[in-house]
């Protein structure tokens, strides 16, 4: 199998905030206190608001990798970057080092665990539960070619690349009716 | 004539078909790869006819064929890719009807033994990418397995590895990056060659990745490495003055093949955050980040914060007088506070960067001797480079 990243791709101005993605990753995994994929809520520039689903961002260059005293990580040909639990000692330095935050400290396991992309679905030719469940296909999976985001917030992000796609936020077409008297 | 095609497809290799055709018509040819290297000839060719061979490669590569009016050249094309050029030392005019038919069927020939060639070459440089895909990611069950599989492409991945990257340092059009990254490839191989046992190189994500065995007891600093880098740099330079900037990271050494992901991820980070202190062309080692490797996983917001609140009044005061003591500073910090060698770097004397030092203390009202407010100002100084080379 060629090389690959998959990723990602988030469309702000479909994106509605229903948390279906969130919900079928719970779903998935009961276990976890919180889902590995979450949405945050934040204040544009134009709209109103908007919904950001994140999740691990399956970094072209991951910084859990990186600092994982044990191994615990690898990248496969496909760009997924997965946790081997069995190696895990919990020593939550890929947690620390994470600039998104993806992997978490498991309170039952004492381990690290992160999302996987639902790698067993995706080799049985279907999509990861948080795509399906997405209602608007906002979310959607994709294969990152070149560069990703610009990322400016952190020096960090820059070097560890996430697979991540958005689709920036329209403005709205709003419609108004308005009243005789000319009020909206 | 049925005989000598019979003939001419038993032969297995180059030199047999040429050999062969040789034997039956008497002709003398060259053949050359797509890249004007030459393959194959038969030992009567004259030297002058491979001179003008080797000088006209250009023309060659255009399809001009004036130049070579005393030989019979013929393109070896196949599904209009170009493989290569056969060659014989005489016009076309000279020959027998009988030998220009069996130097076409030759051609053909030798244009399927080169595609076959090019394909196989493909496959493998495609399997071995895959392979080292898997080393550098940390992608398979067990070391003893990757060891093995390293020893088809003879590579002794059971012995400690350093992990070195190269990217230019700005981005260029596609196809370019592709040809110059090729060229890097190239002179990379050729320089490491002459230093090190088999160096393995990679293009991975328009970056170079090259892994180096280390043979030495004790192994080489990190410092070492940079110096043999920055003599191999200065070596591609010369050869190749047209190349774009590129710069370089250096990953620490690690001693299991299970390892050599998080050099590889180090030596990609020395690269990233090494531009902050060097633009272009740096050499940056993964030990010598220091206090970068924190400073990263700030929000850019903070950092800027940070170095507004601490060196506000020095930015301040230099925007209203027109003077560089921000700069100075900076300096004086990336000399390693050596008063000498920040004023040899600002080509100024000693005196008046000490007087300069001075005064930053009286607009900042700081004593420079103190250990907290040096350091704070170092990092503050770093934080800097990072904003202004982010924003």
């Amino acid at each position: 199998m060629e090389p690959q990243q998959l990723g990602f791709q988030v469309d702000l101005s479909r994106c509605v905030g229903c948390r279906a993605c969130e919900k079928a990753c719970q779903h998935k995994h009961p276990d976890l206190p919180r889902a590995f994929r979450h949405v945050d809520e934040w204040d544009g520039d134009r709209r109103e608001q908007g919904f950001l689903s994140m999740s691990c961002n399956h970094c072209t260059s991951p910084e859990c990798m990186r600092v994982c005293p044990m191994g615990c990580y690898e990248k496969r040909r496909d760009g997924i970057v997965l946790h081997n639990s069995a190696k895990c000692i919990g020593c939550g330095r890929c947690v620390g080092a994470c600039p998104f935050h993806a992997p978490r400290l498991l309170p039952h396991t004492g381990k690290a665990a992160k999302c996987d992309m639902c790698q067993e679905r995706l080799a049985a030719g279907r999509q990861p539960q948080c795509v399906e469940a997405c209602p608007v296909e906002a979310l959607r999976l994709c294969n990152i070619e070149g560069e990703g985001i610009g990322w400016q917030d952190y020096p960090l992000v820059r070097y560890t690349q996430p697979s991540l796609k958005f689709i920036k936020a329209r403005q709205p077409l709003c419609f108004w009716r308005e009243d005789r008297d000319g009020k909206r | 004539m049925e005989k000598d095609k019979e003939e001419l497809w038993q032969a297995e290799d180059i030199a047999g078909k040429l050999r062969v055709v040789h034997g039956y018509t008497g002709l003398e040819m060259v053949l050359l790869d797509r890249l004007g290297d030459l393959r194959g000839a038969t030992p009567g060719v004259r030297e002058e006819s491979l001179s003008l061979l080797r000088r006209k490669r250009q023309a060659l590569q255009q399809q001009d064929f004036a130049p070579f009016t005393g030989l019979t050249v013929r393109p070896l094309v196949q599904n209009k890719q170009l493989w290569g050029w056969l060659a014989a030392d005489c016009p076309q005019a000279d020959m027998t009807e009988n030998a220009y038919c069996l130097f076409l069927e030759l051609s053909l020939q030798l244009t399927f033994l080169l595609w076959h060639e090019g394909e196989i070459n493909a496959m493998v440089r495609r399997h071995r990418e895959q392979f080292l895909y898997d080393v550098l990611y940390h992608n398979f069950a067990s070391s003893d397995e990757v060891i093995e599989m390293g020893k088809n492409w003879n590579m002794r991945l059971d012995r400690p590895h350093h992990v070195v990257v190269v990217e230019f340092d700005r981005p260029l059009q596609g196809d370019k990056q592709e040809i110059l990254l090729a060229e890097l490839d190239k002179e990379w191989t050729r320089v490491l060659s002459a230093r090190f046992v088999q160096p393995i190189l990679m293009l991975l994500r328009m970056q170079l990745v090259i892994l180096f065995e280390e043979s030495r007891t004790p192994p080489r600093s990190q410092s070492e490495l940079a110096e043999i880098m920055t003599g191999a740099m200065a070596q591609i330079k010369q050869a190749f003055p047209a190349i774009p900037p590129f710069s370089v990271g250096i990953g620490r050494l690690h001693y299991s093949v299970a390892e050599i992901c998080r050099s590889f991820q180090e030596a990609r980070q020395a690269l990233s955050l090494g531009r902050f202190r060097q633009p272009e062309n740096g050499i940056t080692c993964y030990e010598d980040l220091g206090v970068l490797k924190l400073l990263s996983h700030i929000r850019t917001e903070e950092l800027d914060d940070f170095a507004q609140e601490t060196l506000g009044t020095l930015m301040a005061y230099d925007s209203q007088n027109g003077t560089e003591l921000l700069h100075t500073l900076e300096i004086y910090f990336q000399e390693g506070e050596s008063l000498s060698q920040a004023a040899e770097k600002l080509f100024i004397h000693a005196n008046t960067m000490r007087n300069r030092l001075k005064k930053v203390e009286t607009v900042m009202g700081v004593s420079l001797n103190r250990a907290d407010l040096l350091c704070r100002l170092y990092v503050a100084c770093q934080a800097l480079r990072i904003v202004r080379h982010t924003l």
